[in-house]
């Protein structure tokens, strides 16, 4: 009897003991807004990743800049899927460009980071309360100017989009409820964002220049000028448009010169804006090449930074000087004759030989040609025939150019890959800089008034503010670009080229030639120039480097992404997808 | 007294002297030939003795109890014979019909074969010892009805198969529950020798215990143990040459040319410009120098695989000790196991070649340049298993167990030129062989130095194999089980207590060199030489492993009885608890994956004739949120053996019929890496620089996926019906099985969730359900022709196909485009057409995705929405999925006195090899097949089995599209297995120590039937890019002793 009790008590003393819970551990670094928004080491990494939700446009799609989808470019790498997108060859589940997944990822983490920011307590060492409060509602500023920024882009890619202003839940049903708000609305959104901001932001970003690249008033403010000027623009104002979700509705004529003049009033906020101590705080850079390599410069107002990198060398250089790449983009022969001559007129296509001498001054820093210098990396050469090297037309599947061309432009040819540690430098990606809100002052001056007149006085003139970039790449006073116009029509035309050229390949033409509604020069082939040499000689000829361009009229804005239209069915899609 | 006592003690000694009666015999099996060590008692007494090496007996009977002897040998039938009025006693043992008392391992406990009702099939230890493969895993393949075998791989220590226990059915992993010796552990590199039986639960009946863990399968490895009686020594040796089963040659450098050419002209390009032609030269003038390898530095014809390949070979040595005693039993044995690789490493064997010859012959440089670098970058794999199961008695109801098993391996290859990578198959090893024209480049230039050919810089096998270094990796594998059984007959009849604790640990290090010669590209114009790669100095590396440990205990209550002689009444009930962790590196890594469980069986039956079984598991698992950890899977099963009613005939046809049905529910929680998934996380995001000097990089913070509470395991709800049976005196074998699984709340990453949100992503949510049904039959013969003859044949076929019927896939515009309603791991593509024959055709065609380049010979894909255009939207499931739906085999077998031949068939139908890249495409870096010369031209255009020639293959031009006409069916059939033994006669070896020798041959992946040809139809189809180590074909011969 005694041994049964015994043995049963150590029976029930296991079968306990096995019971028991062990399932408890948990891992010790768990981290919750509550502690990440009140520590002093944390509370900025929040704020600082909803920056990484800004687009830098460094071969951004497949190895490809998005302007090889335009006129001006090419992607040397045929796999590169920006070649379905410059033929027409994308559908809603697949449309190559886009950022419905990006802006919002970016509107929750600014919306996250604000609601953590009122609702936790954050002591910091050293500060006063006031202090805290100082900072966390500069901080809160940031993340209205980055709304803006991210539904910016949502609205130029998509027209009216469901704005989301508060931190939701998912599965909430205000959110699943959600539908696209109307263009006007939308844009209202935006400007009311930037006001925001621009009430909390100061003209220099917290934190001194060890912050270059925080959001800040001016930043702001240029978000707002982008997006009126936008808003002003033919995609958006197309007579007789009676969905409100792709455009305004009242299209009078009244109306729309209305917007170009609120857009034109924004621009001059950005453009007048002033330091402390009573200087311009954005000043063009003297330097139209190093301009790219430079950093801090006072030309960049918004901008994506990056540490410094010799990536972008690598992958743009002429193969002969890259380290294991080459090509990328490259420029096309229809950007290449649309520089002017140096005096400012047209070019003409003449003496084949001759064409890369007395063109605009920016033309040896943006295109690399047959011939053309690379500063301390020599020559290229881009023939074929006789001494054809790797740089050659075709030379290296996917690597050499496919039109004849390299794009120079954004590029340190300080960067040497033939020595054992190549430097590195800063390539900031520009969204919008002082001559993009010039030549969009410009836009908008004559649009509202006209090429001459500033009956605002806001000091400066649509020619002038077109003059003045112009200046800056180095025309000198025998520029005559402006002065045979006269008609609002020309003015417009030169604005338009300015901004192809002075802008290139910074993702402005894709989205420019959509907003003037001029899809039909994304219908025609791009071409290249082929250049022979042959005993000493050099034969010209040009060829169709893609014949197979297509824009459809739906392009003109982007598709909704399918997934988003089956799982929200209170989604209307955009016309024609 | 006392002398009372001694004087009685002394009169029974008398009487048993006088009384004593003197029996001897021989004992022999139905061949006639003698059995030693057969057990011989007389009934109801302690006296007994053992056969000798003749066979031979000699007992003395004790007259108290009647004359009876019982003649028992393990694998035989104990016979009892009445020994009444005789001295000479010869008996003839029966083998034991399989399945009449025949022990199968169960989940927790062993069974009676005849009265198990759950769907459970077992493999014994001789089974897998006739196949020569370095894994066990291997040896598995077409034993066992509804088990699945997919080797992928031929590395030397990593060439274990993936099981799927009855195909897929979760969209997470389906790897089955493997167990050692009840302790979850890899058995993949266990040795052979050491295996007892490897039991496979299939349905939910027999896996219902294992509750959350079991939904796909459970494999349940048994490990040798001593059994009482004299000390057995067995001694194995083999020795194999394993060659590869499957590599591709590539055509000859001149055919590449004019092959190169054709591509070029198609595509409208100069093929007089080198860039346009794979940078090597293509005019007559040069196939001429191709034929003739007159310029070997200039105009090379490398056949890479006849340069760099070589047969492998293998060893394999076991030795083990078994026996016992009443306090004692034991099981010692110690294996090793040396494989080497098939790529050739030794560059003194690589310079032999006649390739490398003439290079030597045309420049001394080179023959200066190949010579062994002091490493060794040989592919190898040794492996040293020990392992010691030893039972101890301490009273008669008390018994100990003390297990340990340890296991030491190492493996060696070449170094990378990704650093000394730990991704042992994603070397470029077997890559080379198609991403080289055979005219790409020489091995090496005229000045010595290494060559590579512009753009390819990478892909000189000479230097990969040679010349870049080396890894090796050590692995430790402990196995440690603490076991104790006591009997608790004292507090109730037929009680048990047992209970079990082990402790596992694997560990390992690696240590690797790597570096690299310059690689130049000669330039035959002007001499010049074109650095492509720049050396790498030697750098050497080594690190530890994370060491795994495992904890595991068990405590189970079991109950056995009969009552009345007819009902037979078992119960068990257990408490398990399973802690494993690895304590180093990666998210939550610290926090150990831990189980609990509950578990409890209880068996009936009326007199072994009507079977009944209810099996639970209670589990609980700290993968899951409070609430959500535990829950219970039930099952039930019951059998009924017809045979045993009154109303069957005592003679009849059929000796044995059981039919048997179960019902239940399993989980599945291999839901991938543990994470907490029922907390939102907030992580490292990307890192933002801002200033002017950038110096200040701060990494961001997200919120990381959405929490999902409800997180728990997938369900699976099983069916299983099936029926045993045995006909003709036992000698035909019929069993079938059919079965439903229907799988819920699989663990799925939804696809769709609102993007507007802005979260950067969910956790899985319960969304997943899959279908899985199928059935197995078993159809065996054993039969005997006079007394020397036996013959065997054994036909397995079985089924098992799976349908998504839910998974959150990503929106698409068509129905027909969604992988959803179709198998796990569906391919989907393109519909093949046919190729264009004429540019009318194409004009007439649908547009195919707005291409304006198509030229006859192209493929034309069908417009599955009748859109007149071919775009994404085109795409539809097709062909099948890379796990075959049905597999079977036959094996056949002879024995004639001490020889024996057996052979396996074994097959598999309904899957898909997606052939592209790589080993399916023309050109895809310089290469052509055999398949290509049957390429469309316009003189082919009728019977081409190819489309045109590109001057390169690219996956964005449309021909390459996934579409099935680069599915091959994986249909295969093969000659897995052939083994041919020989045993020497008793009489032989009647005067040496020797107890038993038997020498045999055997081989694997002899022949293989199939329309993949160029890999092994088994080869993963990720690894179109060659970046795998092919297959093994093995013959190998071996010699078996023991005394």
């Amino acid at each position: 009897m005694k041994d049964k009790v015994k043995i049963l008590t150590a029976l029930v003393a296991f079968f306990f003991f096995a019971g028991c819970g062990y399932l408890d551990e948990k891992p010790y670094d768990w981290a919750q807004p509550e502690d990440i928004f009140t520590a002093e080491n944390n509370y900025v990494r929040p704020v600082n990743q909803t920056y990484t939700y800004m687009k830098g446009g460094f071969n951004r799609i497949s190895s490809a800049f998005l302007d090889a989808a335009t006129d001006d470019g090419m992607c040397t790498v045929s796999g590169s899927s920006i070649h379905r997108l410059s033929r027409a060859f994308v559908t809603s589940n697949s449309a190559v460009e886009g950022c419905w997944d990006s802006s919002y990822k970016g509107i929750r983490q600014a919306l996250f980071v604000q609601k953590n920011l009122k609702e936790q307590k954050l002591v910091l060492n050293k500060k006063t309360e006031e202090e805290v409060e100082q900072i966390k509602s500069v901080y809160a500023g940031e993340m209205y100017a980055l709304r803006a920024l991210f539904e910016f882009d949502l609205l130029r890619h998509y027209g009216g989009y469901p704005i989301i202003d508060t931190y939701y839940v998912l599965g909430d049903p205000e959110l699943d409820k959600k539908t696209r708000d109307s263009f006007e609305a939308c844009v209202q959104n935006i400007v009311n964002l930037c006001d925001s901001a621009a009430k909390y932001l100061d003209v220099e970003p917290l934190g001194g220049n060890g912050a270059y690249g925080r959001m800040t008033k001016g930043m702001a403010l240029a978000i707002k000028a982008k997006t009126l000027v936008y808003s002003a623009s033919p995609l958006f104002n197309q007579p007789g448009n009676s969905n409100s979700l792709i455009g305004h509705t009242n299209t009078s004529e009244a109306s729309v010169t209305a917007r170009w003049e609120a857009a034109a009033e924004a621009c001059d906020a950005v453009i007048n804006l002033k330091k402390p101590n009573g200087s311009n705080k954005y000043v063009l850079y003297n330097n139209y090449e190093k301009l790219f390599v430079t950093c801090p410069n006072d030309e960049y107002i918004v901008f994506n930074t990056a540490a410094k990198s010799n990536g972008l060398e690598n992958r743009q250089y002429p193969p002969t000087i890259s380290k294991n790449s080459g090509g990328g983009t490259v420029p096309t022969q229809e950007f290449v004759d649309a520089f002017t001559l140096s005096n400012g007129a047209g070019y003409m296509r003449g003496d084949d030989s001759k064409q890369y001498t007395g063109r605009d001054p920016r033309f040896n820093v943006i295109v690399g040609y047959n011939g053309a210098s690379y500063g301390a990396r020599g020559k290229i050469f881009t023939k074929t025939g006789d001494g054809a090297t790797l740089d050659a037309l075709n030379a290296l599947v996917d690597k050499s150019t496919n039109t004849g061309y390299y794009l120079r432009k954004f590029l340190d040819t300080n960067v040497n890959f033939s020595v054992a540690n190549p430097t590195t430098t800063f390539h900031l990606f520009p969204i919008i800089r002082l001559a993009d809100i010039l030549l969009l002052y410009a836009e908008a001056m004559n649009a509202a008034y006209g090429p001459d007149a500033d009956p605002k006085g806001y000091g400066l003139t649509a020619k002038g503010a077109v003059q003045r970039v112009r200046t800056r790449a180095g025309f000198k006073s025998d520029d005559q670009y402006l002065t045979s116009v006269t008609t609002q029509e020309q003015m417009l035309e030169k604005i338009k080229n300015e901004r192809r050229i002075e802008l290139a390949f910074e993702e402005q033409r894709y989205f420019d030639l959509r907003r003037w509604m001029e899809g039909d020069k994304l219908n025609q082939p791009v071409t290249g120039i082929r250049i022979e040499e042959a005993a000493g000689n050099l034969n010209y000829s040009y060829f169709v480097v893609d014949g197979q361009r297509k824009f459809d009229p739906k392009m003109y804005l982007h598709p909704i992404p399918l997934d988003e239209m089956k799982i929200s069915p209170n989604l209307v899609q955009n016309p024609g997808w | 007294m006392k002398k009372i006592i001694l004087l009685s003690i002394f009169a029974c000694y008398a009487l048993l002297t006088v009384a004593q009666t003197r029996v001897g015999g021989v004992v022999m099996d139905e061949s006639g030939t003698e059995i030693i060590g057969a057990n011989i008692i007389q009934k109801g007494t302690l006296n007994g003795t053992v056969t000798d090496i003749d066979g031979k007996f000699a007992l003395q009977l004790d007259d108290k109890n009647p004359p009876l002897l019982q003649v028992s040998m393990i694998g035989y039938q104990t016979v009892e014979v009445d020994a009444q009025g005789q001295t000479t006693v010869n008996v003839t043992l029966k083998e034991m019909n399989v399945g009449i008392d025949e022990v199968v391992v169960v989940g927790f406990g062993t069974q009676k074969k005849a009265s198990v009702t759950g769907s459970i099939a077992n493999v014994g230890s001789k089974e897998l010892k006739d196949v020569p493969v370095a894994s066990v895993t291997n040896a598995l393949t077409g034993r066992i009805p509804g088990l699945v075998t997919r080797q992928e791989s031929g590395r030397p220590g990593g060439d274990d198969a993936k099981l799927f226990i009855r195909g897929r059915a979760s969209l997470n992993s389906s790897d089955p529950l493997v167990l050692v010796d009840g302790v979850e552990r890899s058995f993949s590199q266990v040795d052979p020798d050491d295996i007892e039986s490897v039991s496979i639960l299939k349905d939910a009946s027999a896996t219902a215990v294992y509750g959350v863990r079991g939904a796909n399968g459970v494999v349940l490895v048994t490990t040798k143990r001593g059994s009482t009686g004299k000390s057995k020594i067995s001694f194995t040796s083999e020795y194999g040459v394993t060659h590869f089963n499957r590599i591709s040659n590539v055509l000859g450098a001149e055919q590449t040319s004019l092959f190169q050419r054709e591509g070029t002209i198609n595509v409208g390009l100069d093929p007089s410009v080198l860039s346009n032609t794979s940078n090597f030269p293509v005019s007559e003038y040069d196939n001429y120098l191709y034929r003739t390898q007159l310029s070997p530095f200039t105009h090379p014809d490398n056949n890479f695989v006849d340069i760099f390949t070589k047969p492998g070979s293998q060893q394999k040595y076991n030795f083990n000790i078994s026996g016992g005693n009443k306090a004692v039993k034991y099981f010692v044995s110690v294996g090793y196991f040396t494989q080497d690789g098939m790529f050739q490493t030794d560059v003194n064997q690589i310079r032999k070649h006649p390739t490398l010859q003439r290079l030597i012959e045309l420049s001394p440089e080179v023959d200066k340049t190949l010579v062994n670098k002091d490493y060794n970058p040989e592919y190898f794999y040794n492996r040293l298993t020990s392992r010691s199961n030893i039972d101890l008695t301490i009273t008669e109801d008390l018994k100990l167990g003390i297990d340990m098993a340890y296991r030491f391996s190492r493996q060696n290859r070449p170094g990378t030129y990704d650093g000394l990578s730990s991704n042992a198959e994603g070397l470029r090893l077997f890559a080379f062989f198609y991403r080289n024209a055979p005219q790409a480049f020489p091995l090496l230039n005229p000045n010595g130095s290494m060559a590579a050919a512009v753009g390819v810089w990478r892909q000189n096998p000479l230097v990969t194999l040679a010349y870049t270094g080396f890894r090796t990796d050590y692995d430790n594998q402990m196995e440690t089980t603490f076991s104790v059984n006591y009997n608790l007959h004292k507090l109730l009849k037929g009680l048990t207590f047992d209970g079990k604790f082990s402790y596992d640990v694997d560990w390992g290090n690696w240590r690797g060199m790597q570096w690299r010669p310059y690689i130049y590209s000669y330039n035959p114009a002007d001499g010049s030489y074109l650095q492509g790669l720049g050396a790498v100095l030697p750098e050497t590396n080594s690190a530890r492993t994370a060491p795994t440990y495992n904890k595991y205990g068990e405590a189970a209550l079991r109950y056995k009885k009969t009552f009345d002689k007819k009902h037979n009444v078992s119960a068990v009930a257990l408490a398990t608890y399973t802690s494993e962790s690895t304590p180093v590196g990666g998210e939550y890594s610290y926090v150990p994956h831990i189980y609990q469980a509950l578990i409890a069986r209880g068996n009936y039956d009326f007199k072994n004739r009507y079977l009944f079984e209810i099996n639970m598991g209670y589990n609980g698992s700290n993968r899951f949120a409070e609430g959500h950890r535990y829950q219970l899977f039930p099952a039930a099963s019951v059998g009924w053996v017809i045979t045993g009613e009154s109303f069957m005939p005592q003679e009849s046809i059929l000796n044995f019929a059981k039919l048997r049905a179960s019902v239940g529910q399993v989980g599945n929680d291999k839901l991938g890496s543990f994470s907490y998934y029922y907390k939102s996380t907030y992580v490292n995001g990307a890192a933002y620089s801002f200033g002017s000097t950038h110096n200040s990089r701060i990494t961001g913070l997200i919120e990381g996926r959405m929490a999902n509470e409800m997180i728990t395991w997938e369900t699976a709800t099983k069916y299983n019906a099936g029926f045993d049976t045995k006909w003709f005196n036992s000698q035909l074998t019929f069993n079938a099985d059919i079965f439903k699984e229907h799988r819920t709340d699989i663990l799925t990453n939804p696809q769709r969730f609102m993007v507007t949100s802005g979260i950067n992503g969910v956790s899985p949510a319960h969304i997943g359900v899959v279908d899985n049904q199928g059935y197995e039959l078993e159809l065996g013969w054993e039969g005997k022709v006079r007394k020397n003859f036996t013959y065997f044949a054994k036909a397995i076929f079985a089924n098992a196909k799976n349908k998504v019927v839910e998974m959150s896939e990503a929106a698409k515009p068509y129905r027909y485009m969604y992988s959803t309603g179709h198998p796990i791991g569906q391919f989907i593509g393109y519909q093949f057409d046919g190729f264009f024959s004429s540019y009318e055709e194409i004009a007439a065609s649908p547009q195919q995705f707005g291409l304006s380049n198509l030229a006859p010979g192209d493929i034309k894909y069908k417009d599955l929405n009748n859109d007149g255009v071919i775009d994404q939207n085109d795409q539809s499931a097709i062909g099948y999925s890379p796990v075959p739906e049905i597999t079977y085999s036959l094996q056949l077998g002879c024995g004639y006195k001490g020889f024996d031949i057996s052979v396996m068939f074994q097959g598999a139908a309904r899957s898909s090899v997606y052939m592209v890249g790589d080993l399916g495409w023309d050109n895809s870096w310089g290469n052509y097949y055999d398949n290509h010369i049957n390429r469309w031209t316009p003189e082919t255009a009728a019977t081409a089995t190819y489309p045109r020639f590109q001057q390169k293959s690219d996956g964005n031009n449309q021909n390459y599209y996934a579409s099935d006409f680069w599915l091959i069916n994986g249909d295969y059939l093969r000659l897995k297995n052939i083994q041919v033994g020989y045993s020497l006669p008793k009489a032989l070896l009647r005067n040496t120590p020797l107890q038993f020798v038997r020498f045999y041959a055997n081989a694997f992946n002899l022949l293989t039937w199939d329309k993949v040809k160029r890999v092994d139809p088994e080869s993963n189809p990720d690894r179109n890019n060659g970046q795998f180590y092919p297959q093994q074909r093995i013959m190998n011969f071996g010699v078996n002793v023991t005394f």
